[in-house]
């Protein structure tokens, strides 16, 4: 009851609640318990934070959003199951032959859906001169405002750059000219830099696969399987999948 | 949308200009953060700490911004993923490779001067915040009336409880739910630095 009791009072001295005598003895009693003083001065600074309304409103309004976003990507995510399970209930009722031949083009794409990933790609800037990193960031935001044309021609006007010759090949794979997309990644290869090779050689591989060219794709697969590096086990198991489905 | 609507609706916290903020710039911090060893959960708690921070500058300064609303807040997402970055692994020896070029670059450094302070003390206020908005509504309200110096009577005519016994008892439960979050959040952070 006693410890309740301070608690109270805490809250009316934090308030500006106590007066007179029992605001005098609160004083005098926080002067030689520095526990005490110490809860005060915590209590007192909480207090003061949870009446920012102006910020908790923002909070509250962030995590909605947040909310809201993610159960849009969960639904996105379902439907895509959904059509996915859809696709191959036809291709089982339908049977072999044409149609199915026809309909490999729909699984491919899917498959690229599936592991087409230009977020992950993203690294952060590096360059050797100020003027690269100017138009390289500018080139950066248009992509990732989804003006992909804008990016490639912001890309182009610095070709000595091999991070903007990776955004401009993700970027033509995101307007879906795959074969320029291949051009800038084997650009990015031949360069030799470590830091970069495992994501061109991988989106080399993906645009082959929406290119439909699947010989390549599973050449290219099959080598980055057989090497150590960032896209081993992705590659692996796109490679399964592909050889099950051709 | 021009800067100046994005700012007075981040002021407002608007839900339409926050909807906007999101769509636009969410991506490009989320890039980045996954770029260098988080999730996207981390980028959601990298966007809002941002957005947090931009709110309290631009009550300072509702001038503060000097380029572009993305670049600022983009600055601001880095400089606190950066931090996080050096608590969590720096100490553990881990290889992070820092982006000195961008570390070193003018208009970051401006970013860093502008928000460190602001930031670090957030970094409280977030323990103290998050953990009311964790609490029911019913607790959130009398936790309200508590910074408000309303009396126990006052409680319980305003929450509608049949006694003022009960009303102490609720009074305790939600104070003591409040603190003990905050308590035990504070010493995991400094147990971590």
């Amino acid at each position: 009851m006693k410890e309740l009791n301070k608690d109270n009072q805490i809250d009316r001295y934090v308030t500006g609640k106590l007066e007179d005598a029992e605001l005098w003895e609160f004083q005098h009693e926080m002067e030689n318990d520095p526990k005490l003083a110490e809860e005060v001065k915590l209590r007192a600074e909480i207090y003061r934070s949870l009446a920012d309304t102006q910020k908790i409103k923002l909070r509250e309004n962030l995590k909605a959003l947040k909310k809201e976003n993610k159960s849009g990507l969960r639904f996105l995510q379902s439907w895509k199951v959904r059509a996915i399970a859809a696709s191959i209930a036809v291709l089982l009722l339908v049977g072999a032959g044409l149609t199915t031949s026809i309909f490999r083009t729909t699984d491919n794409q899917d498959l690229y859906a599936a592991y087409f990933n230009p977020e992950s790609s993203l690294l952060s800037v590096r360059s050797g001169s100020a003027s690269d990193n100017t138009s390289l960031n500018l080139g950066m935001l248009s992509y990732d405002q989804g003006q992909y044309d804008e990016s490639i021609e912001i890309f182009k006007s610095i070709p000595d750059n091999i991070v903007a010759r990776l955004y401009c090949g993700l970027a033509y794979m995101n307007v879906k000219n795959y074969e320029a997309a291949i051009d800038e990644f084997n650009h990015v290869l031949s360069h030799g830099d470590n830091l970069f090779t495992d994501q061109a050689e991988w989106n080399i591989g993906l645009s082959y696969l929406a290119d439909n060219k699947i010989d390549e794709a599973k050449k290219t697969f099959a080598s980055i399987a057989g090497e150590k590096g960032a896209y081993q086990q992705k590659a692996s198991d796109l490679l399964k999948e592909l050889k099950n489905r051709h | 949308m021009r800067t100046e609507k994005i700012i007075k609706g981040v002021l407002e916290s608007d839900r339409k200009v926050l909807g906007y903020v999101y769509k636009k710039n969410f991506r490009m911090i989320e890039s980045f953060v996954v770029a260098n060893l988080g999730t996207t959960e981390d980028a959601w708690d990298i966007f809002q700490e941002a957005m947090i921070i931009l709110l309290q500058k631009l009550r300072e300064n509702p001038e503060v911004i000097h380029s572009s609303f993305s670049g600022y807040l983009y600055g601001i997402g880095k400089y606190i993923w950066y931090s996080r970055m050096r608590q969590m692994y720096n100490e553990d020896g881990l290889g992070v490779e820092w982006d000195e070029d961008f570390l070193a670059k003018h208009e970051y450094v401006q970013i860093v001067n502008e928000i460190e302070v602001v930031a670090s003390r957030e970094e409280r206020e977030r323990v103290f915040q998050e953990a009311y908005l964790s609490l029911k509504t019913d607790c959130r309200r009398i936790i309200e009336m508590i910074i408000n110096g309303c009396d126990i009577k006052e409680i319980t005519e305003f929450m509608n409880y049949a006694s003022i016994k009960y009303a102490f008892r609720k009074r305790q439960q939600c104070r003591e739910r409040l603190l003990e979050t905050i308590k035990s959040e504070l010493i995991t952070k400094y147990q971590k630095q």
